[in-house]
């Protein structure tokens, strides 16, 4: 029992620096200066979103629409771009967007009383088929070169865009959660609601407001997916969910609410960045990648329940 | 005469903590045998060493001058000693016959014997006296039922030792008196009981013999004819503990919260209470009187169908408990565990829940205030903590309440409801709570107490209110008022509702 306790809050740190270990050996072109800034702008989108999904968990519940509303909300930006509007507005639009889709997932589950696993199932069904209708299943390329250097390549103080993306929304997240009666509310919220209610907790505006926040985190990653491929693709995200919730998991999160972390969901995330960038360089068959994460996955899980976790 | 069951110098420690050193605990066929002490006193783990749940570190077991070893709670069992712990373990999925006989259901081959195992359940409520049908979902029973459903799957199969760890802890007053029933039943019919309790009175009522335990030691053991109840209590907290009514008289104020009329659903049927500045309110009546119902309206955790409230002179119609907490009304609420704690988080994230948004500078936390008001608050209330970052779980009963007391007076209300403040509390506690809730009063609050048992309804009231199907029928001076009075008003209304 202590022993898989010990493992599985082990389990993030020694991963990653196990898999950084390995690929180190195994490649030659895994540990420089460039293929870190090449394997952060690769997952900026997961690590992004990862963030989100961590809040969502936190609550005991779930949002499996994250990677279809990626791919429509990177179509839609290609578009409005293609529209000739400014890429300020686009981004804007695109923006504003993901907060709706999240309002929508949140006021469902809460004011519906329906299950978040089976509304963001659902909305995930809703968004892949708009995706692909208003596409006619062909990605749309953007033309902006503002916008694709800008968050592609374009750096500030040194770090490239994505990057430093990653860090605001990392620090902002973390901010919200520590330092506002609202994040502090949620894990009070996750872990007995029944409780937090009588304690005068605004508990469903609280939830609406986790879904809203995950959202914006997703409309920020979907401008840097469309950004990263220069286009938007209705296919661009395939294993985006998975892999958000595989870095909660990782990173320890209880899927039953009350309990999660943001920096170990941060190591998750960059284990599965690094696994990802690893694999490629080693040539390893692309859909290997599932098999692997899915064990990782069932690994986290099976310690959680062998430490006594709740 | 040779014990049933006999525990012989039993130790056991724990990381950090010796639970018991020392303890010797026997009990004979067709004797009550009451365990008491104060919380932490280590009751719990030796009734889990007899149960089976835990091993002892020294000591030895014997059953009938046998001795043996319990390699876990299936090998108690097998020695015929049963345990019927506080939570209850009904399924409510199932029905009363698949209950009690869950663990050893008739079978036909690998198939359930519907008829056969309906039957055998029939047959161990009648022999037990309890009036309950074997076909009846247990999602219907009331918790009472459902403590005799519990007792009726351990006598399932013949026990010879049955240990009861406060099983009257979520019961209303009738509700015992059919519990004491069985246990002189079970007395009768040669069984020996171990009997784990808080309450005097039920001490006094029921048992033969009792042990004291303090701090994991044995104090005393002897006939229960030789104790009384300040022997008892001295011999419990190793002190005396002031336990005086005050007699305070009602002042003839407006009245703070007034409610009138107030219905919701089929609990509360059109209830009406005045309640005071600096008096304490008890609330007395039976279990599924609306006690809680009631209370639920007044702190806006539920909303009233119909009727009106008024909270100093104002029209009071809170949407949400927020709502009432913003105009000075905090509910206290009965069940801890579910509600009064979020028992994964800190004494201090508990201390602090209900008020983050009254400390946001720009809209960020102040938490070195809230860490600030969290400690003195514990320290207010007597919180035993080795410090207010500890999760709230590790700590005894008592501590606990004393942390969601914390938590709500900490919120500077104008109006307490307090739902079962000393439910599960030793004695010690106990006398703590009651003192605070008596200088809640002096400093001016309007305090509401509702409690099942009676005896602290009249020590700590200075009027009390009785319920019955839902109405308040009757309010008398605490000073006149007796255990019998208030019976006779909570059952004569039941009746006529009924």
């Amino acid at each position: 029992m202590r022993a898989a306790r010990l493992a599985r809050t082990l389990l993030p740190y020694a991963g990653l620096i196990g898999l950084i270990v390995y690929f180190s050996l195994a490649s030659d072109f895994f540990l420089n200066q460039r293929n870190f800034e090449r394997l952060i702008t690769d997952s900026a989108t997961l690590i992004v979103v990862s963030l989100g999904m961590t809040l969502v968990i936190l609550l005991g519940e779930i949002d499996l629409s994250v990677g279809a509303v990626v791919a429509l909300l990177s179509v839609l930006l290609a578009q409005m771009l293609g529209l000739g509007w400014p890429w300020p507005v686009a981004v804007l639009g695109a923006l504003a967007l993901g907060l709706l889709v999240g309002a929508i997932n949140g006021a469902l589950t809460v004011i519906g009383d329906i299950p978040s696993f089976i509304v963001t199932l659902g909305t995930s069904a809703i968004a892949t088929g708009l995706a692909f209708i208003f596409t006619g299943a062909i990605s749309v390329p953007i033309y902006d070169v503002v916008f694709l250097d800008l968050f592609y390549s374009d750096t500030i103080l040194g770090l490239t865009v994505p990057l430093l993306l990653c860090i605001v929304a990392f620090a902002g997240t973390l901010l919200a959660l520590t330092r506002t009666a609202w994040g502090r509310e949620l894990t009070a919220i996750g872990a007995n609601a029944a409780a937090a209610r009588i304690a005068g907790v605004p508990v469903r505006r609280d939830k609406v407001l986790v879904f809203v926040a995950m959202g914006g985190l997703v409309a920020v990653g979907a401008i840097l997916s469309a950004a990263r491929l220069g286009s938007g693709a209705p296919g661009a995200a395939p294993s985006l969910t998975l892999d958000a919730i595989a870095a909660v998991i990782i990173g320890g999160a209880s899927l039953f609410g009350g309990q999660a972390s943001l920096v170990r969901t941060l190591l998750g995330a960059l284990l599965i960045a690094v696994l990802n960038n690893g694999m490629v360089l080693l040539n390893i068959n692309v859909d290997a990648q599932y098999v692997v994460k899915g064990v990782i996955i069932l690994l986290a899980v099976v310690l959680e329940r062998l430490g006594g976790g709740r | 005469m040779t014990p049933l069951l006999r525990l012989d110098g039993i130790s056991k420690g724990f990381p950090g903590v010796q639970a018991l050193q020392d303890v010797s605990l026997d009990v004979h066929a067709g004797e009550v045998h009451a365990v008491m002490g104060e919380n932490g006193a280590g009751k719990s783990t030796l009734m889990k060493i007899a149960a089976g749940l835990y091993r002892p570190d020294a000591g030895s077991i014997a059953v009938d001058g046998a001795a043996t070893s319990f390699a876990g709670p299936a090998d108690a069992t097998a020695h015929g000693i049963h345990t019927v712990f506080q939570e209850l373990t009904v399924l409510d999925n199932l029905d009363v016959g698949r209950n009690v006989m869950m663990g050893h259901e008739p079978g036909r081959g690998p198939l359930l014997d519907r008829r056969a195992l309906r039957r055998a359940a029939q047959e161990v409520l009648d022999r037990l006296g309890i009036a309950l049908d074997a076909a009846t979902p247990a999602a219907r029973l009331s918790t009472g039922a459902r403590q005799m459903v519990e007792i009726a799957r351990a006598c399932a199969t013949a026990p010879r030792v049955l240990i009861l760890d406060e099983p009257t802890s979520s019961l209303g007053s009738h509700e015992e008196e059919t519990l004491f029933a069985l246990i002189d039943r079970l007395k009768a019919m040669g069984v020996g009981i171990v009997y784990i309790t808080h309450r005097m009175s039920e001490v006094f009522r029921l048992a033969d013999r009792l042990t004291v335990l303090r701090d994991g030691r044995h104090v005393v053991t002897g006939p229960a004819a030789e104790f009384d109840r300040d022997s008892l209590i001295r011999a419990m907290v190793g002190r005396d503990v002031e336990d005086r009514s005050h007699g305070m008289v009602s002042r003839d104020l407006p009245p703070a919260l007034s409610v009138a009329r107030v219905t919701r659903g089929r609990a509360v049927r059109g209830a009406t209470l005045r309640l005071h500045e600096g008096e304490v309110l008890g609330l007395a009546g039976l279990m599924g009187a609306g006690r809680t119902e009631l209370a639920r309206l007044m702190a806006g955790a539920d909303q009233p169908d119909s009727g009106s409230m008024v909270l100093f002179g104002a029209p009071y119609a809170p949407r949400d408990v927020a709502e009432a907490i913003a105009a000075g009304v905090v509910y206290v609420p009965e069940d801890r565990k579910d509600l009064g704690l979020v028992l994964s988080l800190s004494v201090a994230e508990n201390i602090s829940l209900p008020a983050y948004r009254q400390h946001r500078r720009a809209g960020l936390l102040d938490l070195a205030a809230l860490r600030r008001r969290a400690a003195d608050w514990a320290g207010r209330l007597g919180v035993k903590a080795p410090s207010p970052a500890v999760r709230v779980d590790t700590l005894s009963g008592g501590n606990q309440q004393k942390v969601v007391l914390a938590k709500w007076l900490a919120m500077a209300p104008r109006v307490v409801l307090l739902d079962e403040p000393t439910r599960g509390v030793d004695v010690g506690a106990k006398a703590e709570i009651h003192a605070r809730i008596r200088a809640l009063a002096a400093d001016g609050a309007a305090v509401l107490v509702i409690s099942s048992e009676l005896p602290e309804v009249l020590s700590v009231a200075d009027r009390i209110a009785v319920m019955a199907g839902g109405r308040v029928v009757g309010t008398v001076p605490a000073a006149k008022a007796s255990e019998e009075s208030l019976l006779a008003l909570a059952f004569a209304e039941d009746e006529v509702a009924a």
